[in-house]
């Protein structure tokens, strides 16, 4: 009785942060997603090294204090290249997410709103484009472009507009049906501001919650661009990129490969626990 | 409960997964008692080009055609000439070189091989970009077949390094070649090995030719597999997948040097590897910057981390192993001082920006990174630019780089072959890479190409790279090693330093 007086008290999305707060799991994800993004920002303040630091004569050490996960053949702490490391991966993970929902939502409102022609054009197309496996797509992308940060962004982007067109398209036309776009429409309010004030926020949580799990897969995307040469150029470091030449002294000096790879393992955990609680969170109804 | 059913499912495909990688029993059936098998499997490091004997160059395609093909000379361990498809040769003189044809020798398909057949390889030979160095020199109008077994050439000008460019020209049959034969996929020579069947992008299965008129090989069929990744090629043989495998990685030598079923070899081998500078194009038309940058780079700690210590630093265009190689060569110490001097001299004292072309081999990668790093301390912006190695080569050959990494490997052993293609002016841009040329060296490499006299040769060549290293169209980086390992039941492999293998004489245990 007492919960719900306090629920109903709140505005929709304080209920859905505090259902959020209450799930264990996607709260530790949350922390240490956090953690992560503060240490790639304060990267040069808290890396004891620069990231191009070369020095042959402590070439391939093992972890030690001085340099905690090691270092690399050319001598550079392996451990200042991870944070640095996440910088590059962060970033592409937000920024391909980001290109992603840019054309992906657009597109999805516009076919969900309008419907009729437009929407099976543009479904169409994006029905294409998801024929294409993504990983696939994004190294043809990437490939045609040229190797580069910028231009991996672009690819992994790309790859993924068609989920988000297809997941925007049917919130907004689940949100077009409500009593409430109907009245907005008698008083004689315009479509953009239909959508935008009426429709757009209602529809949203779903996208949310595919942009958080989508960061996470775009992060692993990047390693695997990187892996196969297509990522960052050298010196920069990237966690996909580090594991990529760390291939060649797997046997003999595992830590090389051991550091990024954990890395690129512990966000893309925690941002898929926390969209899978963002989810739950947004609508209950869902869970398992 | 879901849950407990996807964790159920994930330990299956696990378990699946591991399942799957979960080594093979090899497969080389064990033979009989007198020491013979019936296959051998050799690890190779890429996919070969072309076999045609006459065709690609690169490292694999030459180490196959010296399994199928026979040359006229054989390469001696000192690098002198000894015989081949031809026994014995005389010099009548400068200018005329009597050969004798090796008897009773035939080729896979069963024809004789004669004179005919070699005067015909050499004219095939000199219409090809990739041998014509071989034979340039011999006049086809002049050279003529005296009798079956007797092939008399006569030659242009002297050509002192002939006897040992002859070491590799490879002998194709005639016959089949008029008759539209595809050299390129289904070669037929004479050598130990006969062609048999080429999975691309996996093997090359070759038989053994038991006619063969040299050592006959104990085992009747040689796979040449293609391993491209270096540490999948260390764990084979280490398991025993392969029984020699070709080029080790310096960071997997540990591992192999421990473990007794197996014996790693390594020689210092004809090649080198080396930053091109071009000296036709902005900025390194200009002397002193590019002995600046041959001052500013630590080349002891390229190689001590590129090559992880195998190699040595070189100093010259050619490695101490190759005949001609002067041992007083100095070279470039790493001095920041003397480079920045320099890059004042030139005209660049606050540096200037250069773009690093590479293809995409992590060696080269590696030295990119260490170069770009080094080279960024004394204020010179280093761009990298990886390309796949098809479109890095048409690019060198087309002259657009301003710097490279490159390797180039003297497989003659004679200063000939090491300095006249990549240094004498007007030579063709795959070999004169770095677009050089100068005058003084071009008199010295022609002295040292056409005197028969070793000691006027060798005098020619010590001042042509006295004058290479001063005008520094390379940054001169290592001397590279060859290596191989094989599983220890195996007697008698060896590691030639010109990378061409092979495998009909070894024995097992």
């Amino acid at each position: 009785m007492k919960r719900k007086r306090l629920i109903r008290q709140n505005s929709p999305w304080m209920e859905v942060l505090s259902r959020f707060m209450r799930n264990r799991l996607a709260m530790l994800g949350a922390v240490i997603l956090i953690l992560l993004v503060l240490s790639a920002v304060f990267a040069d303040v808290l890396a004891p090294y620069g990231l191009d630091d070369q020095d042959v004569s402590r070439a391939l050490q093992g972890p030690s204090a001085e340099h905690l996960f090691g270092t690399d053949k050319f001598g550079r702490d392996q451990f200042s290249r991870v944070l640095y490391g996440g910088r590059i991966s962060l970033r592409v993970g937000i920024v391909a997410v980001g290109v992603a929902l840019l054309f992906g939502g657009t597109l999805g409102v516009i076919a969900g709103y309008v419907g009729g022609k437009v929407d099976s054009v543009i479904m169409r197309v994006m029905d294409v484009l998801m024929a294409v496996p993504g990983m696939l797509l994004a190294v043809a992308i990437a490939a045609s472009l040229g190797a580069g940060l910028g231009n991996m962004m672009i690819a992994i982007g790309i790859g993924n507009v068609p989920g988000y067109a297809r997941i925007t398209r049917a919130a907004v036309m689940s949100a077009k049906g409500n009593e409430y776009v109907e009245a907005a429409r008698a008083t004689g309010a315009g479509n953009l501001r239909i959508i935008l004030r009426h429709i757009l926020p209602n529809s949203i949580a779903p996208v949310i919650v595919q942009a958080t799990l989508g960061v996470a897969s775009s992060i692993t995307a990047c390693a695997m661009l990187s892996f196969l040469g297509l990522g960052a150029a050298p010196p920069t470091p990237e966690w996909g990129g580090m594991l990529s030449t760390a291939r060649d002294y797997l046997r003999t000096h595992a830590y090389m490969a051991i550091f990024p790879g954990l890395f690129i393992m512990i966000t893309v955990f925690s941002l898929n626990v926390m969209g899978d609680g963002l989810r739950d969170a947004i609508d209950p109804r869902l869970k398992d | 409960m879901k849950k407990i059913m996807s964790l159920l499912l994930a330990l299956v495909m696990v378990l699946a997964l591991l399942a799957g990688c979960g080594s093979k029993p090899s497969n080389d059936g064990q033979g009989g008692a007198s020491g013979t098998r019936d296959s051998l499997t050799v690890a190779v490091t890429a996919e070969p080009k072309s076999l045609d004997a006459h065709g690609a160059n690169d490292s694999t395609s030459t180490m196959i055609k010296h399994l199928v093909y026979d040359t006229l000379l054989k390469q001696a361990e000192d690098g002198s000439a000894s015989p081949g498809l031809v026994e014995s040769w005389e010099y009548e003189d400068d200018l005329t070189l009597n050969l004798h044809v090796r008897q009773g020798v035939k080729f896979h398909n069963g024809e004789a091989l004669d004179a005919n057949d070699i005067l015909y390889n050499i004219k095939r030979a000199q219409g090809s970009d990739f041998t014509n160095w071989i034979v340039s020199t011999v006049d086809l109008e002049q050279s003529q077949v005296v009798d079956e077994n007797t092939l008399q050439l006569k030659l242009t000008k002297p050509t002192g390094a002939l006897l040992s460019q002859l070491c590799f020209l490879y002998i194709v049959d005639e016959q089949t070649m008029e008759n539209g034969g595809d050299m390129e996929e289904a070669p037929i020579g004479t050598g130990p090995f006969v062609f048999d069947q080429w999975y691309r992008g996996d093997r090359i299965d070759l038989k053994t030719n038991t006619e063969y008129w040299g050592t006959v090989a104990p085992f009747n069929t040689l796979v040449m597999r293609v391993i491209g990744e270096s540490s999948s090629r260390a764990m084979e043989i280490e398991s025993g997948g392969v029984d020699i495998a070709i080029n080790i990685a310096s960071n997997d030598m540990a591992n192999l040097e421990a473990n007794p079923e197996v014996s790693l070899m390594k020689k210092a081998g004809y090649s080198n590897s080396f930053i091109g500078l071009n000296c036709s194009l902005e900025p390194f038309n200009n002397k002193a910057l590019r002995q600046a940058i041959n001052y500013a780079l630590d080349r002891e700690a390229i190689v001590s981390a590129v090559y992880n210590g195998t190699g040595s630093v070189a100093n010259g265009p050619i490695a101490p192993t190759i005949w001609g190689y002067d041992p007083s060569l100095k070279g470039y110490e790493c001095d920041i001082e003397k480079a920045k001097a320099l890059m004042a001299e030139a005209g660049y004292p606050n540096g200037f920006e250069v773009t690093l072309t590479i293809s995409d081999s992590q060696e080269r990668v590696d030295i990119a990174e260490m170069v770009q790093n080094q080279l960024g301390k004394i204020g010179i912006t280093v761009t990298v630019e990886p390309l796949e190695n098809a479109t890095y080569l048409d690019r060198i050959i087309a002259g657009s780089c301003q710097m490279f990494i490159l390797g180039w490997v003297t497989n003659t052993g004679d200063a000939d072959y090491g300095m006249y293609e990549p240094f004498y002016t007007g030579q063709p841009t795959w070999c004169n890479t770095a677009i050089y040329g100068n005058p003084e060296v071009d008199k010295l490499l022609d002295i040292g190409q056409q005197s028969t006299d070793s000691d006027v040769r060798y005098d020619a060549y010590c001042q042509a790279q006295q004058l290479i290293v001063e005008d520094a169209p390379w940054v001169f980086l290592c001397n590279k090693e060859e290596t191989a390992a094989c599983r220890s039941d195996i007697q008698g492999f060896q590691v030639p330093p010109s990378g061409r293998y092979e495998f009909n004489t070894i024995t097992f245990n």
